[in-house]
């Protein structure tokens, strides 16, 4: 049965509980949305980045964060298209009997 | 089944907690066949032993040092201090930049093969003992015991209706966990932006918005994850915890029953012979698996949801002293031991490991002790490829870069290289640079273009501590001038 709901992962018959679901989009999103911020910001100086273009004056904490949250929501947008695609294909339902067959 | 007083299991293990844990189990059959499975609330029952005395130790080390590095300062420097907003970190009085991100590559490189080196030698030693998961979950255990009361008390509490009594007690116990872990959340923003100044923003309300923002994001990551997630950060979301299994050999340390000695298991009356009834040394008190953090029972075989913080071997050392059987039915033990085989702690797989961390560690102490705390850099001005001066003197301009990495401030004397008669022109002949700090002057090189060879030449700029002998930098640079042949 496939109610099209988020949690109604299948593998190999087996339901998983929704809390793994979640933490295993959200988590190593997590993970790599902070390995990204690093070695994103090690490279590039938030405030050089945002004088070349003008944009309003943003801090450099404000700048990381943001960053990392930009990065973070890639990561899940991600994660969460590989849980939804990794879903099984729903099987056809059987033909209905004829209604002449039945009786 | 013996009477209540001589059976010799504490009073939620008897018949009646066994009972209650058989609708568990018809509960979660239940549950699966729906949606998805809800997790069953663990209770852990508190545990006294070897090993609990142990891990309240590393708590309190860990915590303590979490706590506590914080606040160090040597010279008015905090001694651990990763400043993002500055884009300077300070690690014990050395100073490190962003474009030096190889060395935290370095040290994480070797913490994860400290990790597997551990791993196979004593098999999950850091989840039970180390791990920030089991650290706080500890203190946040102890604090709902403190409040609610034991493993009974609390399971009661749960299930009685919500009236003012319960509001208040949960109330407090959640004010408690709050608390906690707003001081965490504060302790942490503490290691990237200066916690002296933090602190006394935090004391008048004035913090920015974004310190706010991580000191509440922290502390309620704390607060799910060692108040409500608990094990199942273990279960679902460590992938130690899935791989771990790969460290293992027959050698590694684990937390085993010994089933050859506990089965069959079974209830008896204290002082009765096992052997006469039947009976392994097991009496079947079900405390393995109250104390339990994961809510597994050891007796099943080792479990990867285990995170061998040897709780069971603590509570049923105590069962088997009670008994007046010897100690060790559930042990730390390896497979080899299990199976009557000698156990061998240098092998090739420790060798190895071990070898390798040696080679990264001496190459990361070399590196950063060979590492110069200054650095040049030098950009040619792209304004112009050369001006001609009224003396018909040919002259390039270029941008210096200093950057100081040392916690001191330096003097240093700027000099050039280059083909004879370069002079070098700058208005500042010696450059002051604050301690930890990046400066940018401006020089230029002059020659009589009959003095050059070549369109481009190679040329170098060198600065020199005018007070700390031996410290210096050089970096090279392009003189460019007229071509030769057109002159």
């Amino acid at each position: 049965m496939t109610t099209g709901r988020p949690d109604d992962v299948q593998g190999a018959g087996e339901r998983i509980p929704r809390v793994q679901l979640v933490s295993a989009v959200v988590w190593p999103a997590f993970v790599m949305a902070g390995v990204a911020t690093a070695v994103f910001f090690t490279f590039l100086d938030p405030v050089h980045v945002l004088e070349c273009t003008g944009e309003a004056p943003l801090g450099r904490t404000a700048a990381y964060s943001l960053g990392f949250f930009m990065f973070w929501a890639l990561c899940i947008a991600t994660g969460a298209g590989t849980a939804y695609f990794l879903r099984p294909e729903v099987p056809p339902r059987p033909p209905r009997p004829r209604t002449e067959e039945l009786s | 089944m013996s009477s209540p007083e001589q059976d010799p299991r504490p009073e939620s293990a008897g018949a009646g907690a066994r009972s209650r844990r058989g609708v568990k189990v018809e509960l979660v059959d239940d549950v699966e066949k729906s949606l998805y499975a809800r997790r069953q609330k663990i209770y852990p029952r508190e545990v006294h032993g070897v090993f609990a005395t142990l891990r309240v130790t590393a708590v309190l080390v860990l915590l303590g040092l979490f706590y506590g590095v914080a606040w160090l300062s040597w010279d008015g420097q905090q001694l651990l201090l990763f400043d993002l907003p500055a884009r300077q970190f300070h690690v014990f009085g050395m100073l490190f930049f962003p474009q030096d991100f190889l060395y935290l590559t370095f040290m994480l490189i070797i913490a994860a093969l400290t990790l597997f080196f551990f791993t196979a030698l004593a098999g999950r030693l850091w989840c039970g003992y180390a791990c920030p998961q089991t650290v706080w979950t500890e203190v946040f255990l102890w604090i709902e015991r403190k409040i609610e009361g034991d493993r009974p008390r609390q399971m009661k509490l749960d299930k009685s209706p919500l009236g003012a009594r319960k509001f208040a007690i949960k109330g407090a116990k959640h004010l408690v966990w709050v608390l906690f872990s707003l001081w965490t959340g504060f302790t942490f923003v503490g290691y990237f932006t200066p916690i002296t100044e933090l602190g006394a923003r935090a004391l008048e309300f004035s913090l920015g918005p974004w310190e706010t923002f991580w000191i509440f994001f922290y502390g309620f990551a704390t607060y799910g994850n060692a108040g409500w997630m608990r094990e199942q950060v273990c279960i679902y979301m460590c992938p130690y915890a899935r791989f771990q299994s790969a460290m293992f050999d027959r050698d590694t340390l684990i937390i085993s029953y010994d089933s050859e000695r506990g089965e069959p298991r079974g209830a008896r009356r204290r002082g009765s012979d096992p052997k006469a009834a039947g009976l392994g040394d097991c009496i079947d008190c079900t405390l393995c698996v109250q104390v339990c953090p994961t809510g597994i029972d050891i007796r099943n075989g080792l479990q990867y949801q285990c995170i061998a913080c040897a709780s069971c071997i603590d509570v049923c050392d105590e069962v088997m002293d009670k008994m007046g059987y010897p100690r060790g039915l559930v042990r730390y033990t390896t497979e080899n031991a299990v199976s009557g085989k000698q156990t061998h702690v240098v092998r090739p797989r420790i060798l190895v490991y071990s070898a390798i961390l040696a080679l990264l560690m001496v190459a990361l102490v070399v590196s950063v002790m060979l590492r110069s705390p200054l650095e040049l850099d030098v950009i040619r001005d792209r304004n112009a490829l050369y001006r001609e001066t009224s003396e018909g003197l040919v002259e390039n301009v270029y941008e210096l870069k200093i950057v100081n990495m040392d916690e001191r401030a330096h003097r240093f004397r700027l000099s050039l290289e280059g083909p004879e008669s370069l002079a070098l022109i700058t208005e500042e002949p010696e450059i002051a640079v604050d301690a930890a700090s990046v400066r940018v002057v401006v020089a230029s090189a002059r020659i009589d273009p009959a003095r050059l060879s070549q369109r481009s030449t190679e040329i170098r700029f060198r600065i020199d501590s005018l007070d700390e002998e031996e410290l210096g930098a050089d970096a090279v640079a392009r003189f460019l001038g007229p071509t030769p042949s057109a002159r």
